[in-house]
């Protein structure tokens, strides 16, 4: 218990740099939301505009102290401020009709991304030494291909060479949101080639630790012990060696779903899918900081959080970590 | 010409033959459709926010003008002509501080309230009141209803050279604006205004308009339905190509190829010029304040060169006056109907020769006080088209003699040079505006002049000249057309005697159309408005003119 409240309070100070960080951040980066939007509309605003913009921004010259506490007074209240490029449209707005896309591609992906990894990594670990270990150089130059890289050429060679997948979107834009066939198939095969993209570039790293802990753990005395008295290979290979290989990548399984919130913004890029990591992209090109500082603030506080439930899921399965607290 | 022209050409290759996958995607929805919907791209996005406030930062759109309507319609293609909607009629005083506008009747707001005077009042006092939402920057000191069909809306200074953005100020209903605290900063999601259309959809991807049938106008109006998708200039490529869109604006690089072509009969281009990109010399420094260097620099530039091969012909050269054609060809004086910008680099070296800019045993030229006439020319590096110009410039002017070295910076370091006068050359961009007034003031105009390192906003090759002021007021002092016309030619002359800023690009109104479903599109044989969908009165003009191809 003592160890979780010693982690808890910890996290607790973490968050508030993240917070404080995440407002001076984007108040460090040079430039100037407004002129960017006039020089943006190359003449067609008018110069006379500018002020009247910087009106409606409400971009202010108080001292840095006085908006900070005015920034955290709005935290309280979850006000995460109004998006500049989508004036006057509050943040929380955009990031909310964002998330969703974001934790259903990315998140499932990640999930089914784990499951295949990590089973096919046990499987790999019992048939060592056999053909299958001819299938570890190939899973290595997946694990080392850029995942963005990897969609470019998804993209490439199946969305525009062979025109079988979409290129852009989270569904047909003819088609509007609602609870039909059509437009659940439509959101499936828009989704079909990211996920695609995000599996095959991130499926390899879990087998490869998988295998090779497993392997590690197989070697240990323990399990010659089991194997001499006789158990069943299954119950060997996944009651000793597979629960105890596991731990390692269940915290690193806690810290990808905490990445998920972020996004995988080159992924969403690409394929111009309107999740959180496209926004972000997006808020970054148009200096739109309140909408940085709202995504920032998001993504940070998913990997703490995620952060404190790799630590307390690691005291649930390991009972080491209960022993040194 | 934005951020996106460095993606957009990189991935041309692979959007190049991406039709097919996009073919597929759409044809289901649209066959069995009866009432196809005119597709318009006018905004680039991957994703809407509903936000449909016209004084509200950046609407979606199609709110201006077709929900929320104008008093009058004008198109730059015409300046000085105004075509009666919600006004029928309207008159200046003698100095041109005073508008009187008469209303039409039957205006109806679609929730039945009626539009009228008080309406029109509250409009103007909003744009007085709350400066936020007086984005044309007007000087409205008041606004009375004389009638309930009759306004006067009057002015802090004559402003007959802003009648067109005074009439195209969209009205909004006082019933429900009234209630706002600040109508600036007010999201409206479901809009409610007067126009032929009205919201019908929203969604992240798509929004719908559907026609007001009530509205007086109805019966000029045939889409029944706009369909306004989502598009990046990225995926906005392929959508033309695969025949999605009906009318769109944006560039498209190699667009023959990727667009033209599939279908030469129905798909077309037009880029009227809409306003200049000039290479801008920063007088401040003393060195440009010599006209002959002046003169010498634009003697050694090819635009036509620029235009073929970082244009790809798309449009001409621009005119020396730095008046965009055709939007502005009549206002073009007399003498200098067929003046063209020649390129002679022989006249430019003894140009330079002769005001004292010998060469360098270097190949560069020396200024008098020893300076060589080796300059950075710092520009956006994320704006291919201005990259590949800068490297033709360099070149033509490496012939006389004039380094130009070319240096690609953020977007945001390139503003700052601008606006602070922190360069010596850089290139910048005025748009036409409504009139040549609008033009000339943002280039040439002292009262954009700002304190020593404070920034600019307009005019960025800063000059500041008592005659071009002068002739500026004469011009926005008067609305006796031959007068304004006599303002102009002096403009004209000036920017063509003295140089002060040196038009190389026309910068153009990226307009595409498919008329495949829908024709009646402006172009070269009938200019009757500019084509982009992003004006609100011009927009209104073309939808107007639109029939449905029956196929």
């Amino acid at each position: 218990m003592r160890y979780l409240l010693k982690k808890l309070g910890l996290y607790a100070f973490i968050a508030w740099a993240a917070l404080t960080l995440n407002f001076l951040i984007p108040r460090l980066m040079p430039g100037d939301p407004v002129r960017v939007l006039i020089a943006g509309s190359e003449g067609q605003i008018d110069p006379e505009a500018r002020d009247a913009i910087a009106a409606q921004f409400g971009i202010t010259d108080d001292p840095l102290i006085v908006q900070y506490l005015g920034y955290l007074a709005d935290l309280a209240r979850f006000d995460l401020g109004v998006s500049l490029s989508n004036y006057p449209v509050p943040v929380i707005d955009i990031i909310s009709g964002a998330m969703p896309w974001t934790l259903a591609l990315v998140g499932v992906s990640t999930v089914i991304s784990f499951l295949l990894g990590t089973g096919l990594g046990v499987w790999l670990a019992w048939r060592r030494g056999t053909w299958s270990d001819h299938v570890l150089p190939a899973l290595t130059f997946l694990n080392a291909i850029p995942y963005f890289w990897m969609a470019l050429i998804l993209v490439l060679l199946l969305a525009v060479g062979l025109g079988w997948f979409p290129y852009a979107g989270a569904h047909d834009r003819t088609m509007f949101p609602e609870l039909s066939a059509p437009f659940i198939g439509s959101v499936l095969y828009h989704a079909a080639l990211p996920a695609l993209t995000i599996v095959i570039g991130s499926f390899a790293g879990w087998v490869l630790q998988m295998r090779n802990m497993t392997v590690t753990i197989l070697g240990e005395d323990y399990v010659s012990m089991a194997e001499a008295k006789g158990l069943p290979h299954r119950m060997v290979l996944f009651g000793y060696a597979a629960r105890n290989a596991i731990l390692p990548s269940i915290t690193g399984f806690a810290l990808a779903l905490g990445a998920v919130v972020g996004g995988s913004m080159l992924t969403e890029v690409i394929f111009n899918y309107p999740g959180l990591g496209y926004t972000l992209f997006q808020a970054v090109s148009a200096q739109d900081f309140p909408l940085m500082q709202g995504l920032f603030l998001i993504i940070s506080l998913a990997v703490i959080v995620a952060n404190l439930i790799a630590d307390a899921a690691y005291v649930v399965l390991d009972p080491r970590t209960r022993q040194g607290a | 010409m934005t951020p996106e022209v460095t993606r957009r050409k990189m991935l041309l290759g692979s959007v190049g033959a991406a039709g097919t996958a996009a073919l597929a995607g759409c044809a289901r929805g649209a066959a069995q459709d009866e009432e196809l919907p005119l597709r318009i791209h006018a905004n680039d996005a991957t994703t809407f926010q509903p936000n449909f406030n016209p004084y509200g930062g950046v609407p979606l759109q199609g709110a201006s003008g077709l929900i929320y309507e104008n008093l009058f319609l004008v198109t730059a293609m015409n300046p000085g002509e105004i075509e009666p909607w919600l006004g029928t009629a309207m008159e200046w005083d003698e100095e041109g501080t005073v508008l009187t506008v008469t209303l039409r009747e039957d205006a109806r707001f679609t929730d039945g309230e009626s539009l009228d005077a008080e309406d029109v009042v509250f409009t103007y006092l909003m744009l007085r009141d709350v400066p936020a939402t007086n984005m044309a920057a007007l000087d409205v000191v008041d606004a009375i209803a004389l009638s309930p069909h009759r306004v006067e809306i009057r002015f802090g200074k004559t402003s007959f050279a802003q009648e067109a953005d005074i009439l195209t100020r969209p009205i909004v209903p006082q019933h429900v604006f009234s209630d706002f605290e600040d109508p600036s900063t007010e999201q409206i999601a479901e809009p409610l205004g007067s126009g032929p259309y009205v919201l019908e959809r929203f969604s992240e991807q798509l929004y719908t308009f559907v026609r007001n049938d009530e509205h007086w106008a109805a019966g000029d109006f045939e889409p029944h339905r706009l369909a306004w998708p989502s598009f990046t200039t990225q995926t906005m490529n392929t959508a033309l190509q695969a025949g999605e869109l009906d009318w769109s604006g944006g560039f498209v690089a190699n667009i023959d190829k990727i667009f033209v072509d599939r279908d030469p009969e129905n798909r077309g281009y037009w880029y009227p010029g809409n306003g200049v990109v000039n290479l801008t010399l920063n007088l401040e420094k003393e060195l440009f304040g010599d006209l002959a260097l002046r003169r010498g620099i634009s003697l050694a530039v090819d635009r036509r060169a620029i235009a073929e091969i970082a244009y790809q012909n798309y449009f001409g050269p621009p005119h020396p006056t730095g008046l965009p054609r055709p939007t502005y060809a009549e206002y073009i004086a007399e003498e200098y109907l067929d003046l063209e910008f020649e390129v002679d680099p022989v006249e430019a070296a003894r140009v330079l020769d002769e005001a004292g800019y010998p060469l360098g045993s270097d190949g560069i030229r020396v200024a008098p006080d020893g300076t060589p006439l080796a300059f950075e020319l710092p520009i956006p590096s994320s704006y291919n088209d201005w990259v590949t110009t800068s490297q033709i410039l360099s070149s033509q002017l490496s012939r006389v003699g004039i380094r130009l070295t070319p240096r690609g910076v953020s977007f945001e370091q390139w503003l700052e040079a601008r606006d602070t006068g922190n360069f010596d050359i850089t290139i910048s961009t005025a748009g036409a505006g409504q009139n040549p007034w609008y033009l000339y003031r943002s280039m040439l105009s002292s009262e954009y002049r700002a304190g020593e390192g404070e920034p600019v906003v307009a005019n960025f090759q800063r000059w500041y000249d008592e005659e071009t002021d002068e002739l500026l007021a004469a011009f926005s002092g008067t609305d006796d057309a031959e007068e304004q016309r006599r303002a102009v030619e002096g403009l004209q002359r000036i920017v063509v005697e003295q140089l002060p800023t040196l038009p190389i690009i026309t910068a153009p109104n990226w307009f595409n159309y498919n008329t495949e479903h829908w024709s009646g599109f402006p172009d070269e044989q009938d200019p009757y408005a500019l084509g982009a969908p992003v004006g609100n009165t011009d927009r209104i003009l073309v939808l107007r003119r639109l029939t449905r191809v029956e196929s």
